[in-house]
């Protein structure tokens, strides 16, 4: 569980967040949506605990987070299933462990045929498809993704939506989710969490109500449209 | 190696075009040069076959091979010793930015000495036979390893150390899986231009120091007896070992210690 009270950080003089409260459970995925210089990235940095907040508290009872950038910050002379083992390398984890995990990750992530390829040699989809294998690598407890499917075309991105959330399904993974749309995080979210324009605080927290027997679109749609007034308040252009 | 086929149709035209126009360059240089030499006697300016002529004499005296593994010994001790430290001097400055400060004027004084002076210095202090080439080799090399190590090790993408520290990578790792693997694409054009000069002051430190042996040795022999076309081949010989030695052993080894870049220097890059 990580939960953050009053948080709050300045760069020297500039306020960059302000007061957020936060509560995730385990298997529990939060989306934070707001626009670029909100302070999105530096809650996340305070939750991986990059960051020690200038106010406030933060609790994290979570052992193992793993980070989703949104670049895919690949090592180019790596193929892709050592770019996955990457993590378990600095864990110092076996060479056998680590072929084995990520060849297991590599069929998950629809990665077959690509394990010895490097990174110039794959589409942007199949790049960030390897970021989020390195993450899963060292089978974290809670995944922090910064916009990770921002640099992709749209057509990817539904795909990548669908497979993400069935991962974090499957090994019950707790989840913070940035990005700066807000369709991207009623999909996502178990819970949202919209911030204002810098200094970033807290100007709507919804509870999403998404089951696996709800028409996501429809749903997304529906959502979007209740929560937009609220939210386009804070942003006046 | 299935990317390497599939853009090898057209970077191999490329490569074979290139090869061509390369040799129509040299040919016509050749030509040129074999022109001007009928307007002189033969003694003053040599054509191109009397240099080969020459060239083929000295194999089979056998001087000549021996001299070449002389002075390539040399080189690539001196060559090896600076590249050894400058590199490993570039990178731990690169990281450090206090010794950064530290070095960097000590580097530009070396650099700044004349190779010559260097040598003059080395016959003070070493055996001009062994020691002297290679230690004037060494300094005058390293500072462009040096300069490229550090340039290299600054210019490592910072998303990919805050991406290794996010992963708590031990700093170990971050020197072999980073900046070790970064700096020596950094590396490879000094490495190439380091050999280069490291090739031209053997020669030098060797002719200077009237080494017994070795190919400046065997230059120096030439120039006093006047003969023309013997200095002409040891030149020739010089810019073959320096063009076999980059394309036979560096660039198959970059190809090697680089195979992420093969697939990328048929596509022009």
């Amino acid at each position: 569980m990580l939960t953050m009270t009053g948080v709050g950080h300045d760069y020297g003089s500039v306020r960059a967040l302000v007061g957020v409260d936060l509560q995730l459970e385990p298997g529990r995925i939060i989306a934070i949506v707001g626009q670029s210089g909100c302070g999105k990235t530096t809650l996340l940095h305070i939750a991986a605990g990059l960051l020690a907040p200038t106010r406030g508290r933060v609790e994290n009872r979570f052992r193992r987070p793993a980070y989703v950038f949104q670049e895919p910050r690949l090592l180019p002379w790596r193929t892709a299933w050592q770019n996955i083992a990457f993590g378990l390398k600095a864990q110092g984890a076996p060479p056998a462990t680590q072929r084995r995990v990520a060849e297991t990750l590599i069929e998950r992530l629809g990665l077959a045929g690509a394990a010895d390829k490097f990174p110039h040699e794959l589409s942007g989809g199949m790049r960030q498809r390897v970021a989020l294998g390195r993450a899963l690598a060292i089978d974290p407890d809670l995944l922090l993704l910064d916009e990770p499917f921002g640099a992709l075309d749209p057509g990817l991105r539904s795909g990548m939506q669908r497979l993400l959330l069935d991962l974090l399904a499957e090994r019950r993974l707790a989840a913070l989710f940035v990005t700066h749309d807000l369709a991207e995080a009623v999909r996502m979210g178990d819970e949202l969490i919209a911030l204002s324009p810098a200094p970033g605080r807290v100007i709507a927290r919804v509870v999403l109500g998404r089951t696996p027997a709800t028409d996501a679109d429809v749903y997304v749609h529906q959502t979007v449209a209740a929560i937009w007034p609220q939210i386009s308040a804070a942003y006046p252009d | 190696m299935r990317e390497l086929g599939r853009r090898g149709g057209d970077g191999g035209v490329r490569r074979v075009e290139g090869l061509v126009w390369g040799l129509v360059g040299l040919g016509v240089c050749l030509a040129l040069w074999h022109l001007v030499a009928l307007q002189y006697p033969p003694w003053a300016v040599p054509t191109p076959l009397e240099v080969a002529a020459e060239l083929v004499r000295l194999a089979r005296e056998g001087a000549l091979f021996t001299a070449v593994a002389i002075t390539t010994g040399r080189t690539l001790a001196g060559f090896g010793i600076a590249v050894l430290l400058g590199g490993i001097a570039g990178l731990v400055a690169g990281l450090l930015p206090p010794l950064r400060q530290a070095l960097a004027p000590v580097v530009t004084a070396i650099q700044g000495v004349p190779p010559v002076a260097l040598i003059i210095v080395a016959l003070l202090w070493f055996d001009a036979n062994s020691s002297a080439p290679v230690f004037t080799i060494a300094l005058a090399v390293l500072p462009i390893i040096f300069a490229a190590a550090l340039e290299g090790t600054r210019a490592v993408d910072r998303g990919l150390i805050e991406m290794a520290a996010i992963f708590r990578a031990p700093r170990r790792l971050m020197v072999t899986e980073i900046y070790l693997p970064h700096l020596l694409s950094y590396l490879f054009p000094a490495l190439v231009s380091g050999l280069g000069l490291a090739w031209k002051v053997a020669l030098l430190a060797e002719l200077m120091a009237g080494s017994r042996m070795g190919m400046g040795a065997g230059l120096g022999a030439a120039r006093v007896n006047l003969n023309v076309a013997g200095v002409f081949a040891w030149i020739a010989v010089v810019v073959l070992l320096l063009l076999a030695m980059e394309n036979l052993v560096l660039r198959p080894l970059r190809r090697r210690l680089e195979p992420w870049r093969r697939s990328q220097e048929g596509g022009g890059r």
